[in-house]
C-alpha cells in the first residue's frame, strides 16, 4: 500500500490518494487489523490555553485522539463546538461555533465541512473498541491555524473572512472565525482623521491585508497580526471618517461580529445587517466563509518553536522521594527524605563541595531562590514551608540536651525578601528564624528552630507542590538513638503535573509582565465625586506608567486594557470580564501578572497603600512590592494580605494585586489627582518587581 | 392606656411570683461580626433575641443578616457598611446557607478590595456563629457569580471560615 500512496502524492492528486487509502482503511477493517497506536505526549494549547489528553497517540504517522478523550472535549468547547457521537456508530458530528457541521466517517479519508470537503491523511478508525480521530485535521476542519512547536502544536482562532456592505444609510464590516470572537474595541480622532481599532486577542489573521469600505463612512480596514505566534492578535484599525458613529455587534453563534458605521446613531442597531452588496477583499482570503479551505492531504508541519512559543520549559520532572503530605495533617507514613550524616559538626555552615552526596550541589550549579517561607499548622504537626524556585540541597543538625536547637541548611539558596521570625502552634517550639546565613563561598539559608526539648522533624519535597520544601515538626518526641545530622535534596520540577496547582506552572516568556488595568468600560470602580475622580482612569494611568518603567529596565509588558473598555466581551458578564484579564496573562506564559486598584472605603479614615495576594508562594512578592510602594509613594504601608481576589487566584504566575491609595481618604485622593504621585507610585512597583525578580532576563 | 397596661404587668408579675411553676424567660443571644472598615479585623456584637426566634434556624439567620444589612448601632462611621437598599433572602441545605443579594449591591460594588472583603468576612463569621451552620453561598439576584459586578472577591464557592486570613 505504500508505495501506492507515494504514487499518489508524487502525482499531487488527491483521487489516487484518497481511493488508495480507501482501499487500505477498508482492507484493515474487513480484516479486523487494529492500528497501532503509539503513545504521544505532545503538549496540546487550544485557544491559548493548554488542554492535557489523556489518550493522546501516533497512527499513520500523525496525531490521534480518541473520542472519549476529555482532552478532545475540552478541545473543541474550547473554541464552541459541539460534538454528536453514539459509540459503536460510524459517524462523528462537530457543529461549530458558526454552526458549520463536520462530519468524520470511520474508514473514509473524507470529511465534510459544510459544504465543502476534505480529504486527510488517513481516516478514523477503531482501536480496542475506541474511536481515534486524525487530531489535525480535526483542527484544520475547526477553523484553527496550527503553530508547532519543540513539544507539540498550538492550535489557533482565525479571524477567517472579512467583508463589507454599503447599504444607502451605513457601511458595514463583517468578521468572521469559526470560534466565538472576544475583541476589544478603541477609537482615537485626531483633526482630519479617526481610527477605529477593533482587537481579537489570541486570533491569528487570515483575511487578508486590507479591505476597501467605499470611502464615505470609512476608507480602509487594514488588518495586522501581532504577538506570539502561540498566542497572535489581530489588530484591525479602521479609517473612519470625522463624525461617524460605530457599534460593534456580536452576530449570532458568537462567531461573527459586525462593526456599523453610520452618520446617523439610530442607524446603529444590528437588524438587518445581512444582506445588501458584498465585496471580496483586495486579497482573497486564504480561506472561504463556507469552511477552511486546506490544500487536501496537507498536514500542518510548521516550523519549530520560536523564543516565545507557548511551552513551558522543557525540562522533565525529577523523581523526587517520599513527598512530604499536602494537606495539613500529619501523616503517620514515612517522610523523611533527609539521610543521616556522617559527621555532626553542629557550629558549622556546610560546604557542599566538600561534602558529596547523592544530588549534592556544588558552588557552580545556579543560585536558586526562596520566594517565600509560611507556616502551616496541624494539632500534631507544624510545617515551615520553603518556596524554591530550582534544586537545592539540605542539610540538618540537631543539638542534644539540654539545647536541643534544630537547624537546616539550604543551598545554593537566596533569600528573597528580609529575615523572617516565625511562630507556630506546637507549645515545645519558641522560635524559627529563616536567614540569609552564609553568602560567599556559597549561598546558604539557614532555618533555626529554638525548642524546649528534642524535637522529631522530617524534611522533604511537599506532595504535589515539588518546588516546596517542607520542615515538619512533630509534637511527638524523636526516638533516644534518632540521628543527629543528615542531609538530602529536592529536585524542582517546573514542569506541572495534571493536578497540580496553576501557581507553579513556569513562564513560557520569562521577560513578561502583564499589568492588568482594573476596572474600565462599563465598570468605572470607585468614584470620588467632590474631587472628579475615578478608579478605571487612575488605575489605567498608573499601569501605563509602570509599563512604562519596566520597560526601561528591560521587561517585555502587556496591559490587559489600553484605553477604557472591557477587556472581555464588553456584552458578557462580570466573570467572563475577569477571567478574560488573567486568560491575558495565562494565555501569553507571563512571569508575572500586577492588577493595579484604587481603595475605597464607607469610612473616610483607611489611608494607605495595600497589596494583596493569594497563592501562598506568592507573599514574598506582595511583601516587596508593598514596601517599595509605600516608600517611593510617601503613602502609609497598610501591610500586605491574604485575600481571593479573582485575578489573583485563576492567574497561573506569581499575581498580587495593589491597591494603591484611597479615593475616600481626603489626603490620598488629593495625592491620587497628581501626576507626580502617579509617577511614584508607579516607580515603586517597578523596583519592588526588580527587587523580587533580580531585574528583567536578558532577552 | 397607660395605667392599664401598668395594672396587667403588676397582675402578671403578682401572678407570676404566686406561682411555683413560674418560667423565668431564657435570654438568647446571637453574635453579629462587623467589619472594621479599611482593616480584616471583625467586631463581634451581641444582640439579644426572643425565643420564637432562637428556635427557629431560618429566623435567625435571616435576624442576623438582618442586622449586618443595616448595620451597627454605635460608631457606624468606623464599619463596612453594604450599600443601602440592599436585601437578602436566605436559605438552608444541610449545613449551607445560601445568602441571595439583591438590591444596588447586584449592580456594583462601589468600595474597594479591602472592604469588599471585610463584608463577606462579617457575613460569613456571623452566620458560621450560628448553629448548624458551617458554610455561605452567595447569590446575587439568584445567579451565582465569579465576584459582584465591579468587586473583586471571588464568589462562586461556598465561604467558610477557613476561606478568609486569620
Amino acid at each position: 500500500m505504500r508505495p501506492c500512496f507515494a504514487l499518489a502524492l508524487t502525482n499531487r492528486s488527491a483521487l489516487p490518494a484518497l481511493l488508495c487509502w480507501f482501499l487500505l482503511s477498508s482492507s484493515a477493517l474487513a480484516q479486523g487489523i487494529d492500528v497501532v497506536v503509539a503513545s504521544n505526549t505532545a503538549q496540546i494549547f487550544v485557544a491559548g490555553r493548554e488542554v492535557r489528553f489523556e489518550n493522546l497517540g501516533t497512527a499513520h504517522g500523525g496525531l490521534a485522539a480518541a473520542v472519549d478523550d476529555p482532552g478532545l472535549r475540552e478541545m473543541l468547547a474550547a473554541v464552541g463546538a459541539r460534538f454528536e457521537w453514539q459509540p459503536g456508530t460510524r459517524y462523528v458530528a462537530i457543529t461549530r461555533a458558526d454552526g458549520t457541521l463536520i462530519t468524520f466517517t470511520v474508514g473514509s479519508n473524507v470529511v465534510s465541512v459544510g459544504d465543502s470537503s476534505i480529504v486527510i491523511p488517513f481516516a478514523p478508525f477503531y482501536q480496542a473498541n475506541r474511536l481515534y480521530l486524525p487530531l489535525l485535521p480535526l483542527a484544520q476542519a475547526l477553523g484553527l491555524a496550527t503553530h508547532r512547536f519543540n513539544s507539540g502544536y498550538a492550535f489557533i482562532p482565525q479571524i477567517l473572512s472579512a467583508r463589507r456592505l454599503i447599504g444607502q444609510r451605513r457601511t458595514i464590516l463583517e468578521i468572521r472565525s469559526a470560534a466565538p470572537l472576544t475583541w476589544r474595541t478603541s477609537y482615537a480622532g485626531k483633526a482630519g482623521h479617526a481610527t477605529l481599532t477593533l482587537q481579537f486577542p489570541g486570533f491569528s489573521n487570515a483575511a487578508g491585508p486590507k479591505l476597501w469600505l467605499g470611502g464615505r463612512d470609512a476608507r480602509v480596514a487594514t488588518f495586522v497580526q501581532s504577538g506570539p505566534p502561540g498566542f497572535p492578535i489581530t489588530t484591525i484599525n479602521i479609517d473612519v471618517r470625522r463624525g461617524v458613529h460605530f457599534a460593534s455587534h456580536r452576530l449570532s453563534g458568537g462567531a461573527a461580529v459586525a462593526v456599523i458605521l453610520a452618520r446617523d446613531a439610530n442607524d446603529l442597531r444590528v437588524a438587518a445587517v445581512t444582506g445588501g452588496p458584498s465585496v471580496q477583499l483586495t486579497r482573497p482570503p486564504q480561506t472561504p466563509t463556507a469552511g477552511p479551505a486546506v490544500p487536501p492531504t496537507t498536514v500542518p508541519n510548521q516550523p519549530t518553536a520560536t523564543p516565545a512559543n507557548p511551552a513551558p520549559q522543557s525540562a522533565q520532572p525529577v523523581p523526587t522521594a517520599q513527598p512530604l503530605p499536602g494537606n495539613q495533617s500529619a501523616s503517620p507514613s514515612p517522610a523523611i527524605s533527609s539521610q543521616p550524616g556522617e559527621s555532626p559538626e553542629p557550629a558549622a555552615s556546610s560546604d557542599a563541595s566538600q561534602q558529596p552526596s547523592p544530588g549534592a550541589s556544588s558552588s557552580a550549579e545556579p543560585l536558586q531562590k526562596i520566594s517565600d517561607v509560611f507556616v502551616t499548622d496541624t494539632p500534631d504537626a507544624s510545617r515551615v514551608t520553603l518556596v524554591l524556585s530550582g534544586p537545592v540541597t539540605f542539610e540538618w543538625h540537631r543539638l542534644g540536651d539540654p539545647d536541643n536547637r534544630f537547624w537546616v541548611d539550604v543551598q545554593p539558596a537566596e533569600l528573597i525578601g528580609p529575615a523572617r521570625d516565625l511562630k507556630v502552634k506546637l507549645s515545645m517550639v519558641q522560635s524559627i528564624k529563616v536567614s540569609q546565613h552564609q553568602l560567599f563561598p556559597n549561598h546558604v539559608v539557614r532555618i533555626s528552630i529554638n525548642p524546649t526539648q528534642a524535637l522529631d522533624v522530617r524534611i522533604g519535597p511537599v506532595e504535589n507542590s515539588p518546588n516546596q520544601l517542607g520542615i515538619e515538626i512533630l509534637s511527638s518526641p524523636p526516638l533516644a538513638d534518632a540521628p543527629t545530622s543528615g542531609m538530602g535534596s529536592i529536585s524542582v520540577a517546573p514542569r506541572p503535573g495534571p493536578h497540580m496547582v496553576s501557581a507553579t506552572r513556569g513562564p513560557t516568556q520569562p521577560n513578561l509582565i502583564v499589568i492588568d488595568p482594573g476596572h474600565g468600560g462599563n465598570d468605572p470602580g470607585s468614584l470620588n465625586p467632590g474631587v472628579g475622580l475615578v478608579e478605571s482612569h487612575i488605575t489605567l494611568a498608573i499601569s501605563q506608567r509602570l509599563k512604562a518603567a519596566l520597560e526601561r529596565s528591560g521587561w517585555h509588558v502587556v496591559l490587559t486594557r489600553e484605553g477604557d473598555y472591557e477587556v472581555g466581551d464588553p456584552g458578557g458578564n462580570d466573570d467572563q470580564e475577569l477571567q478574560s484579564r488573567c486568560d491575558v496573562a495565562n494565555a501569553a506564559g507571563a512571569r508575572l501578572f500586577i492588577s493595579v486598584h484604587v481603595n475605597a472605603s464607607t469610612s473616610s479614615s483607611p489611608n494607605g497603600v495595600t497589596t494583596y495576594y493569594w497563592k501562598p508562594g506568592d507573599r514574598a512578592l506582595a511583601q516587596t512590592i508593598e514596601a517599595a510602594a509605600a516608600q517611593s509613594s510617601g503613602v502609609a504601608d497598610a501591610g500586605i494580605h491574604r485575600e481571593n481576589f479573582y485575578v489573583i487566584h485563576h492567574t497561573f504566575m506569581p499575581a498580587i494585586l495593589v491597591e494603591t491609595a484611597y479615593l475616600s481618604n481626603p489626603h490620598d485622593a488629593s495625592l491620587l489627582a497628581q501626576q507626580w504621585f502617579m509617577n511614584k507610585m508607579a516607580d515603586g512597583i517597578a523596583r519592588g518587581i526588580n527587587d523580587f525578580t533580580g531585574g528583567a532576563p536578558p532577552p | 392606656m397607660r395605667a392599664s397596661a401598668a395594672l396587667f404587668v403588676a397582675a402578671a408579675f403578682l401572678a407570676g411570683g404566686c406561682s411555683r411553676h413560674a418560667t423565668v424567660p431564657t435570654t438568647h443571644h446571637v453574635t453579629i461580626f462587623y467589619g472594621r472598615a479599611g482593616t480584616e479585623k471583625l467586631v463581634p456584637m451581641q444582640f439579644n433575641v426572643d425565643e420564637k426566634v432562637a428556635a427557629n434556624p431560618s429566623a435567625l439567620e435571616t435576624y442576623a443578616v438582618n442586622q449586618l444589612l443595616a448595620g451597627p448601632v454605635v460608631g457606624s462611621d468606623t464599619f463596612v457598611q453594604f450599600p443601602a437598599g440592599t436585601h437578602a433572602t436566605i436559605s438552608q441545605r444541610g449545613k449551607m446557607v445560601t445568602v441571595d443579594l439583591h438590591g444596588p449591591i447586584a449592580r456594583s460594588i462601589q468600595t474597594g478590595g479591602t472592604d469588599e472583603a471585610a463584608l463577606f468576612k462579617s457575613l460569613t463569621y456571623t452566620l458560621t456563629g450560628l448553629p448548624g451552620v458551617s458554610s455561605v453561598q452567595v447569590l446575587v439576584e439568584g445567579k451565582k457569580l465569579a465576584a459582584l459586578p465591579g468587586g473583586q472577591f471571588e464568589l462562586d464557592e461556598p465561604l467558610t471560615r477557613d476561606t478568609f486570613s486569620q
